[in-house]
């Protein structure tokens, strides 16, 4: 059997433009709670952050054993963050 | 490492919005592309517009030409057996073999009872997944004529054409038949796992 993970991703080039995607998932989730807990709580298991921060994600996963990864995205609308992913993330 | 794009289109999204996506995903180098399959929408406000997922793949798979296409996953009480192998394999037609299938025993119930579909309970609902993954083994795998006796399914004298697509990279049957790649979910029980060693891959 292949070993695949599923993770949640949100990334973002810089801080303003992660702010500004967190504001969009939070609010796409219903969730008042300004967010830092939220976030905070799935820093262990999401693709979340920086460029940099999130190829480490990907790299712990990888020596984790997994052979694919398959990101779910929770705010699909943002067609440029789906650009930044393959930027980012693909060797 | 190979990356796949899996969205959430309960989340209001409609057909056009998840055709920019996927042609998005396969034009930056996605190896493929799921979506989830629920009839309910979430997270966030209930009574969203949603979409049946294999619909969706269906137009998908004609607006797109390499990117693998499936569900992350289809609950075993959306559509019996039969006619979930008749759409899983004409998508797979549709789209040259590039269909990867996803089944689970569901969870959402609301969405069951909004739509008038059973949801029986999780130990049935374990049946019906193992009994899934056997029909759609049969029918794929054996020759005409192939029959099963389960508990909640029943086959007779199967004639189940066309067959998956034959695509290199694809699973095989003993007998070297092509069929799509199979997932399943779950947190990692017992029964759970000896069920996707047996069918899935």
């Amino acid at each position: 059997m292949g070993r695949s993970v599923m993770a949640g991703v949100l990334i973002g080039r810089d801080e303003p433009e992660l702010a500004r995607r967190k504001a969009e998932l939070l609010a796409a989730f219903g969730d008042e709670s300004g967010g830092d807990d939220w976030f905070d709580a799935r820093v262990p298991r999401w693709v979340l952050g920086t460029p940099d921060q999130a190829r480490a994600m990907v790299g712990r996963f990888a020596a984790a054993g997994a052979e694919r990864i398959m990101l779910q995205d929770f705010v699909p609308r943002d067609l440029d963050m789906i650009e930044l992913m393959a930027e980012v993330l693909f060797d | 490492m190979r990356f796949a794009l899996m969205i959430e289109p309960q989340q209001g999204l409609t057909y056009a919005e998840q055709l920019a996506i996927v042609q998005r995903a396969e034009s930056v180098g996605f190896e493929s592309f799921f979506r989830s399959d629920h009839y309910q929408s979430f997270p966030g406000p209930s009574g969203e517009p949603t979409t049946d997922a294999w619909a969706v793949l269906a137009g998908l798979a004609r607006e797109t030409s390499t990117i693998i296409l499936g569900t992350l996953v289809s609950p075993v009480t959306f559509r019996t057996v039969g006619n979930l192998a008749k759409v899983v394999t004409t998508v797979d037609e549709m789209s040259g073999g590039r269909v990867e299938f996803g089944l689970g025993a569901g969870w959402n119930e609301p969405e069951h009872r909004q739509l008038g579909l059973p949801f029986p309970p999780i130990k049935e609902r374990a049946d019906l997944m193992e009994e899934q993954f056997a029909v759609l083994h049969g029918l794929w795998g054996e020759p005409d004529g192939w029959s099963f006796e389960g508990r909640h399914v029943t086959i007779a004298d199967a004639e189940f054409h066309p067959k998956p697509v034959a695509r290199p990279g694809r699973p095989t049957f003993a007998n070297g038949a092509p069929r799509p790649r199979l997932l399943t979910g779950g947190e990692g029980s017992p029964r759970s796992l000896r069920i996707a060693a047996r069918y899935a891959d």
